[in-house]
């Protein structure tokens, strides 16, 4: 793990969701470690260097927080376009939605989803969901070897 | 003294044998007389009886009649003219003649023979046939100068009576047969001769050769009174043995009888030089013999004797030789019997026609050879005529030869009754009898050939009514006949009314035949069977003379066809009238030759009333319905069978056609039958339009369900992103809501005052209850949509998963679980899941407050058995019955919220499961007194899916 590249890219288009995840995530000096790309199209570039993020440091997040609906481009599109990748089929995916829908979830995991954790509602219940999450995928959790290739 | 004594003793001896000796001879021609006169009557005897036969015999009778009549006479002349040969044949006559009582000849046998009668023979012929009775005639000449003699049988007619139609005349040459007869000498002798003699005016007439001068037979002729001549002193009348001297002057012994029934003297004569000669011999070696006694005066009269007796003895020996040789000679069979019946003495004709030798037959009782079936008889023969000393004449027994075959013989025996002896002669008349018996056969095969025909025959005597035949095949058809024809009418038709019809119908009919006769046809009969059946005959009659030839042709079966024909058709002719169809037949030019049936009223027409015309015409003449119809009868002629539409005028009619055959299968014409289909043709054609109208009509249908069901499509797709946007979009604001007010609190911390966190805690469990409402919300909405999933469900497992969790939430309480076995059902798991979960989470939220809690969950069939019912029953709080029915709405809640927290979703969601699973659910409850909630559901076939 490289300390200069961020652990965590949240894919979220509402503010107060990316301002209350950010929250949660600080609570466990987390936040520091964050991207936030503001829709699916963001978040590709960002993975792949492209774009507004084409100068960034070079290394994968230690896992990508992946909200379904998002303008432009959704996250079951990203999250296809991710395992369609070479270089990026093997990136830990979080979908962290509001979605219980049964349609989603099935899609999420044939799509080969790492996990996917339902947004709570009750403010304790997401800062402790959120928190897990990110102690688990940026702290505990081991990455996948870097040079894909 | 010595001498005299001695030429006294051999006179005497001398006398002995003389008289002896004459004795012997006497007896001897006496005999041969008596056997040659009995076989010269049964010579005539036989001829007549031929002559009777002819007389007799009713196919001649109705032959010749024929022939005079002019009828048939090549038919008769050739049946005629085979009978006179083979008679002429077989009874061996020179010459057999048939001609008219005038004399004119009809046929004759051989046809080498004179055409024309002789005077004497046609005033024998006319006398024959004036009386009736056999005629025959003298010893004669004929023109040729051979001797005949001849027999004249009448043919009466075939009604009888006289004058007779017809003669036939047979003429036999005695010389072949009755001369040798007569003049045959049984014994053995030089001069032994037997004469027929007959007196012809003052003559006497020698009939016959003479063994020593030829050529005198009918025509030697002598006075007949002539003294010492024995044939006069026999015309004159003397019987028995004389003396006297013979047609040479030579002196003989003579026997003389008259044959019974003739003109005729038989003389059965001997030279008396044969006959005494052996006397005179003796007489002189009896005085040789004394001489040389009394010259010698030495000599013994042993000696005497023993010489004497061996020259007599040779004497007999020689003439007894002289016996033997002729007896042997002779073709009959010559025998002399004892008194007890056995062979004395045979000749070798016996040898020679039984196959025995002498030797064996000697000594042996006669009787022994006789054929068995004729022991009786002969038995009879001895005891009443030759045991009393009386001749047997013509006595025909059968006698055993040697091989087992058999003799017919015929007898002439003379019993000696003093002797103990019995002198016969026999002939063998094997071949005559053998001949009657072809000619009897012949009648049995006529016989045999009517009862072999099937038509019974009755022969009746047409004088007096008696059935003298019945032909075999009468008993069968009939199972009885009648000896008379009176008896015949009362069993063959035993209705009176019925037979005096017959017998005044066949009355005429009889008389009709008989003046024509041919055979006529009298028509047909009812006779009654023994077995109370009937039979239907043709009786045709026929006369042959007198006798009446009725046969029967049994028409019986032939009547029953005919009748069961006629019914038939009878029944035909009513179906083809009465059957609502038309029917008809066209001739070989397509002309109706018959159109009849109830469907021609449909046409306007009657009966018959189109015979003769062309179908063409009938079909309007012209057009595409003539040319049809033309053409279809043209097919049919052509020999096919098939059935076609022909329109007539507005109607149709299925019409079937076929060919018409004769009896030798060629084609004549065409039947057909024809039914008015056009009501049905009509009904067809309204069915296949409403036909029409219903497919169009499903067709719309479908299309509207199609149309219906995207428009339902679309709305559920629409109110699946209305509920996705719920899910999602409505959540957010509340998580925001509630994480911000958190945040607030936090940042305000130890400064916010009791009043400020209660306010910040109703706002966070404001948007808590929100979020589980949304979440109700949801899943209400997709349990209305979701397909449903049926397979075969666990019950209890599916409970046991809805348990578990509430289990692992409640694990503080204290509650009591009754869980009752659950059937399987078919339905959807997830759903029945969620009901459940709600039904169970219920009872255990509204029994929070008791200790323990009861919760028992049971089941049970019910509906006879089409369904089941579950039920969860509880000890809680319970609710108002007055209520129930709010339960299951949406939102409706029963409790206060701050005692019970809840949406109100639970129960609307279970019920809308159960219904869409076909079942039904209720709630049967009272305040504080707990809950039962029930739901069932039908028990089904799991449906593949």
């Amino acid at each position: 793990m490289k300390a200069d590249v961020p652990a965590i890219l949240l894919a979220e288009d509402n503010p107060n969701d990316v301002e209350l995840t950010i929250e949660a995530l600080e609570r466990h000096r987390l936040a520091n470690r964050v991207t936030v790309a503001h829709d699916g199209v963001e978040a590709m570039e960002y993975l792949r260097r492209e774009g507004a993020f084409s100068n960034r440091e070079p290394g994968d997040p230690a896992v990508v927080l992946l909200d379904i609906k998002m303008p432009r481009k959704d996250g079951l599109e990203v999250l296809r376009e991710i395992r369609g990748d070479p270089a990026l089929r093997r990136q830990p995916v979080v979908i962290l939605t509001s979605s219980r829908e049964e349609q989603d979830l099935i899609t999420s995991y044939d799509l080969g989803v790492n996990a996917y954790v339902v947004k709570p509602v009750d403010f304790s219940s997401f800062i402790d969901a959120v928190k897990e999450l990110g102690v688990f995928w940026a702290l505990i959790n081991e990455r996948p070897p870097n040079g894909v290739e | 003294m010595l001498a005299v004594l001695i030429a006294a003793a051999g006179y005497f001896i001398w006398r002995q044998q003389a008289q002896s000796i004459e004795q012997q001879a006497d007896r001897t021609l006496t005999a041969v007389g008596q056997l040659k006169a009995k076989q010269i009557t049964s010579w005539l005897g036989e001829r007549r009886g031929d002559a009777a036969i002819l007389r007799a015999d009713p196919l001649v009778a109705t032959a010749a009649a024929d022939l005079l009549a002019g009828r048939r006479t090549a038919a008769a002349s050739a049946d005629l003219q085979t009978l006179l040969d083979a008679f002429r044949r077989t009874y061996s006559y020179v010459v057999v003649v048939m001609t008219t009582p005038g004399g004119r000849v009809l046929l004759r046998a051989p046809q080498a023979a004179p055409a024309l009668l002789d005077e004497q023979t046609t005033a024998l012929v006319a006398k024959a046939t004036a009386t009736g009775v056999v005629q025959s005639s003298d010893l004669h000449l004929d023109g040729a100068g051979r001797t005949r003699i001849d027999f004249v049988a009448p043919i009466l007619s075939p009604q009888g009576g006289v004058p007779a139609i017809a003669a036939v005349t047979l003429s036999a040459d005695p010389g072949s047969f009755l001369f040798p007869l007569v003049q045959t000498w049984p014994s053995p002798s030089r001069s032994g001769e037997t004469l027929l003699v007959e007196r012809r005016g003052g003559q006497v007439l020698y009939l016959n050769d003479l063994r020593f001068r030829k050529g005198t037979a009918l025509k030697l002729a002598v006075p007949a009174n002539a003294a010492n001549l024995p044939a006069a002193m026999a015309v004159r009348g003397r019987r028995g043995v004389v003396q006297g001297l013979d047609y040479r002057g030579v002196p003989v012994l003579a026997a003389l009888q008259h044959v019974p029934g003739t003109p005729w003297y038989l003389v059965a004569k001997e030279d008396t030089n044969d006959v005494l000669g052996p006397i005179r011999t003796q007489a002189w070696m009896t005085a040789a013999v004394a001489l040389v006694l009394v010259a010698l005066a030495g000599v013994g009269t042993l000696l005497f004797w023993r010489v004497r007796e061996s020259q007599v003895s040779a004497e007999i020996r020689e003439s007894e030789e002289k016996f033997r040789r002729f007896f042997e000679l002779t073709a009959d069979l010559v025998v002399i019997a004892d008194i007890e019946g056995n062979f004395r003495e045979v000749n070798s004709a016996w040898a020679k026609t039984l196959g025995y030798s002498k030797e064996e037959l000697l000594g042996r009782p006669y009787l022994e050879l006789v054929h068995p079936e004729d022991k009786e008889r002969t038995e009879q023969v001895i005891a009443e005529k030759l045991k009393r000393g009386d001749t047997v004449l013509s006595f025909e027994n059968r006698y055993l030869r040697k091989d087992g075959s058999s003799v017919w013989l015929d007898w002439t025996s003379q019993p000696q009754v003093a002797e103990g002896y019995t002198f016969a002669i026999a002939r063998d008349i094997t071949e005559r009898r053998r001949a009657d018996e072809v000619l009897r056969d012949s009648e049995a095969a006529l016989r045999a050939i009517l009862d072999a025909t099937p038509f019974p025959i009755a022969l009746v005597d047409a004088r007096d009514d008696v059935i003298d035949y019945w032909s075999r095949s009468a008993l069968t058809l009939f199972g009885h006949t009648a000896p008379t024809a009176a008896e015949w009418y009362e069993i063959a038709y035993p209705d009176p009314e019925y037979r005096q019809a017959v017998i005044h119908r066949w009355k005429p009919l009889l008389d009709k035949a008989r003046r024509s006769g041919q055979a006529l046809n009298t028509g047909e009969y009812r006779i009654a069977c023994r077995d109370g059946s009937e039979r239907i005959c043709e009786l045709y009659v026929t006369f042959l003379a007198d006798r009446l030839v009725v046969t029967f042709n049994d028409i019986t079966a032939r009547k029953h066809a005919e009748e069961e024909l006629r019914d038939s058709e009878e029944r035909l002719r009513f179906l083809i009238d009465q059957t609502p169809t038309v029917n008809w037949t066209l001739d070989a030019d397509l002309r109706f030759t018959l159109s009849r049936g109830a469907g021609l009223q449909t046409l306007g027409l009657g009966p018959d009333k189109v015979l003769g015309m062309y179908v063409g015409d009938f079909l309007g003449g012209s057009g595409p319905q003539a040319e049809l119809g033309v053409a279809m009868h043209r097919r049919a002629l052509a020999g096919e069978s098939f059935a076609y539409e022909q329109p007539i005028g507005d109607l149709v009619f299925d019409i079937i056609l076929g060919p018409l055959r004769d009896a030798d299968d060629a084609l004549i014409g065409v039947i057909g039958v024809a039914y008015d289909a056009t009501a049905r043709k009509q009904a067809d054609e309204a069915r296949r339009a409403a036909e029409r109208k219903v497919t169009k009509l499903n067709a719309e249908l479908e299309q509207r369900v199609l149309d219906r069901t995207a428009q339902l499509d679309a709305a559920n797709k629409e109110l699946e992103a209305f509920a996705y946007s719920v899910s999602h979009d409505l959540r957010a604001p509340l998580r925001h809501i509630s994480g911000f007010s958190a945040l607030l609190a936090e940042r305000l911390g130890d400064s916010l005052d009791e009043r400020s966190r209660h306010y910040v805690d109703t706002i966070s469990r404001s948007v808590r209850d929100m979020g589980v409402l949304i979440d109700d919300l949801l899943l209400f909405s997709r349990t209305g949509r979701a397909e449903l999933r049926i397979a075969s469900v666990d019950m209890d497992e599916v409970l046991r998963e809805a348990l578990e969790p509430l289990k692992l939430e409640t694990s503080e309480r204290e509650i009591e679980w009754a869980i009752g076995p659950l059937p399987r059902v078919v339905g959807d798991q997830a759903l029945l899941r969620q009901v459940w979960a709600n039904l169970l989470g219920n009872a255990v939220k509204y029994t929070r407050g008791r200790a323990p809690a009861y919760i028992e969950v049971g089941a049970r069939h019910a509906g006879g058995a089409d369904k089941d019912i579950f039920w969860v029953r509880d000890n809680g709080v319970g609710f108002d019955m007055q209520y129930a029915h709010k339960l299951f709405g949406v939102f409706q809640r029963l409790h206060d919220s701050s005692e019970f927290e809840g949406t109100g979703i639970g129960l609307a969601n279970v019920q809308r499961i159960i219904n869409r699973l076909g079942g039904r659910v209720w709630a049967e409850g009272e305040v504080d007194h707990g809950a039962t909630f029930s739901f069932s559901l039908p028990r089904r076939k799991e449906t593949p899916s």
